[in-house]
């Protein structure tokens, strides 16, 4: 591994961006190393005038913007379920007890996300994703609504 | 107040307008951006070359500019930068907006209070 490499690295580990944003930083930040060095090859230049790691990373985590994960917008759902849910059941003369059922599950884990990845336009790769791994916000709703649902 | 925020805080306000005017002629690709920043502007536009992708990402993604990979004679593939159409429409905004903002400030500067 050479200074180059470290120095990507450290750039990299300070970047919290889903996957192919990073691939496209590292590319990019290689590339211009690349080129800074054959036109100069003087390498602790090159670096001194890129910045340092938590400058270049700073720079670029400014410019990621967090997506909102509808979260006050799914309660809001959920308490209408409960309020129709117990409605109906009071009106059929059943006893009220809310729970989610199959439908409400395939809503919150499918039909929402789906909702709000085609809201979130250009900046789909954010959309109800952690920006640091990528990993999907919905399966801890999805577990905490299937946890509901088994223990009623 | 630190010494030099003006300057840095009008580099940043203006930094997508110089870049958009730079690609306006031909595409360039980041370190020569960066040298002809470095070159046209001086000391007043030298930044750190490694925040400049950033910016670059912001109008890739406003659709104001687009790249292209491209292998010449060296074997460094480069990344090239050229202006879109919407690029040319927000370039003209930025600098009429740019010259509204010069103007008022120069007037306010030479106003006599009295």
């Amino acid at each position: 591994m050479n200074s180059v490499d470290i120095y990507i690295q450290e750039v990299m580990g300070n970047i919290h961006a889903p996957l192919l944003e990073r691939q496209r930083f590292e590319i990019d930040l290689r590339s211009h190393l690349e080129e800074a060095q054959a036109a100069s090859e003087d390498l602790p230049l090159v670096l001194n005038q890129m910045g340092t790691p938590i400058e270049v990373a700073a720079e670029f985590m400014a410019q990621v913007r967090l997506e909102y994960a509808g979260f006050t917008h799914r309660h809001g759902d959920y308490a209408a379920y409960c309020w129709f849910a117990c409605y109906w059941r009071n009106h059929t003369k059943q006893p009220c007890t809310p729970k989610p059922n199959r439908a409400w599950l395939y809503y919150q884990c499918f039909y929402h996300p789906w909702r709000v990845w085609l809201r979130s336009g250009s900046n789909r790769s954010h959309a109800g994703l952690f920006p640091d791994t990528g990993r999907s916000l919905w399966p801890n709703s999805w577990q905490e609504y299937v946890k509901a649902a088994r223990t009623g | 107040m630190p010494e030099k925020s003006l300057a840095r805080e009008l580099k940043r306000g203006t930094l997508e307008m110089i870049l958009l005017k730079l690609l306006s002629p031909r595409p360039m690709y980041g370190y020569e951006l960066i040298t002809t920043l470095e070159v046209q502007g001086g000391e007043s536009f030298s930044l750190k070359e490694g925040t400049l992708y950033p910016v670059l990402y912001r109008l890739e993604d406003a659709g104001f500019v687009d790249t292209q990979w491209e292998i010449h004679d060296r074997s460094v593939p480069r990344k090239y930068y050229h202006l879109t159409k919407a690029g040319t429409i927000e370039l003209q905004r930025l600098i009429n907006e740019w010259q509204s903002f010069y103007g008022a400030v120069n007037r306010l500067l030479e106003m006599e209070i009295s």
